[in-house]
């Protein structure tokens, strides 16, 4: 069976550059959500990060009176302050849940021609790779629960963490 | 001689009434200086009330102008607005366009093309708005702080006019204390001051003209036919010096 020739989506910028611990999941600045996950672009309400991983900034975002789960692209630093996008992408990963994507705008939305290697598209004559909101939410959320695990770890008494036990 | 030159005042000895018509005559030019100088003040207090009010009117409309520059400037942001939720609209049209089945994909892909293809232009033409509104603004809020600069100097130029004029009426007043003491001191009417002042004048280029005269060479100047040229107007002047003065006129000739 042929590899479909176009990709339905959407492209919008991302500033997790090559550096950043994601860069495995976000290989460039421009990357590909595929219409899959992409629901809808929307204008974000009031929103805040609460963890921080792989360079993702998780947090809760209001959205016509919901709150749903925040995955943002390009957090603001803790000593930084600069004005945020007001503009991102409803999506819906696997598991049913709806999450809101913030990174930089989105250029295009469409049916774009398949990248010549991947999963991603072509735009503007480059290829775009395709982020896997599942992946990343999946690789984000077990980075979290990590460091929470062993962080509770460090605080428990010797005598319990002999024993094997998190509090 | 001796009689004229005491009425010019260029004999030795105590002050003469020349000295003190020359007084009156200074005292006269500081009036008349201090009168225009009165009068001046009084017309430059005048035009900086007039310039301070067409200031006032220039600075209202400066800081409408500002004002109307910045409704226009939240006006182009308000558009600016719009088109990013159209922006929006055209992203989502676009993306439902994609996942959609045929003949609604295309349909949809090509409303959501056409309208970012008008909004970016839109936006583009917004921008351009937006950027010369708030150069406007700059520009009369700059233009707002010089008028007030100039109200502030016509405000102060007003005030200094008014002292000026407030000096002058002193000094009006002071040389109005200084006639009444000249008058005691030097015992002349100020018109009589002034007449003797000018017969001084008159006094000093006769003797000037006479000096002359005897300065020549004795064997160059024909005395006779001097004297029966001055003799006409010289003799009633004596006559009338001597009179003035209460001195007789030592002998026909005198003069």
């Amino acid at each position: 069976m042929n590899a479909p020739r176009t990709r339905a989506g959407l492209v919008l910028r991302s500033t997790l550059s090559g550096e950043a611990p994601a860069s495995h999941l976000v290989a460039g600045p421009v990357v590909f959500l595929s219409a899959g996950e992409a629901r809808a672009i929307v204008e974000i309400g009031a929103r805040t990060v609460v963890d921080r991983a792989l360079g993702v900034g998780v947090g809760v975002a209001a959205l016509g009176g919901q709150l749903l789960t925040l995955l943002d692209l390009d957090p603001p630093g803790p000593e930084e302050t600069r004005p945020t996008s007001r503009v991102g992408v409803l999506a819906e990963i696997e598991s049913g849940e709806s999450v809101i994507v913030a990174a930089g705008p989105v250029l295009a939305t469409g049916n774009f021609s398949a990248a010549s290697e991947g999963e991603g598209v072509a735009f503007e004559g480059n290829d775009m790779p395709l982020l896997s909101l599942a992946l990343l939410y999946r690789k984000v959320e077990a980075r979290i629960w990590e460091g929470r695990a062993l962080a509770s770890q460090a605080r428990a008494p010797a005598s319990r963490r002999s024993e094997g036990r998190i509090p | 001689m001796d009689v004229l030159r005491r009425t010019a005042g260029v004999s030795a000895g105590a002050r003469s009434a020349l000295e003190d018509a020359t007084l009156w005559e200074a005292r006269d030019k500081a009036a008349k200086a201090s009168a225009d100088a009165s009068r001046l003040a009084e017309k430059v207090t005048a035009s900086a009330t007039r310039q301070r009010s067409q200031l006032d009117a220039t600075v209202e409309r400066a800081a409408l102008f500002t004002s109307k520059s910045e409704s226009a400037t939240d006006g182009a942001k308000r558009v600016m607005e719009a088109l990013d939720r159209l922006s929006v609209v055209s992203l989502n049209a676009g993306l439902e366009g994609a996942r959609s089945p045929e003949p609604l994909a295309r349909a949809l892909l090509l409303v959501s093309e056409e309208l970012r293809a008008n909004v970016d232009r839109g936006a583009e033409a917004a921008r351009d708005l937006l950027s010369a509104t708030r150069d406007l603004t700059a520009q009369a809020n700059d233009l707002s702080q010089r008028l007030d600069g100039s109200r502030r100097d016509a405000s102060e130029i007003g005030s200094d006019a008014a002292l000026l004029k407030t000096a002058a009426q002193d000094a009006t007043l002071a040389l109005a204390d200084l006639e009444a003491r000249l008058k005691k001191a030097t015992g002349l009417d100020p018109e009589l001051a002034r007449t003797l002042a000018l017969a001084g004048d008159h006094a000093k280029g006769l003797i000037s003209a006479l000096t002359a005269i005897e300065s020549h060479e004795p064997h160059d100047v024909d005395r006779g036919a001097v004297a029966e040229a001055l003799g006409p107007v010289l003799a009633p002047l004596a006559k009338l010096l001597a009179a003035t003065t209460g001195e007789r006129p030592k002998g026909g000739d005198e003069a």
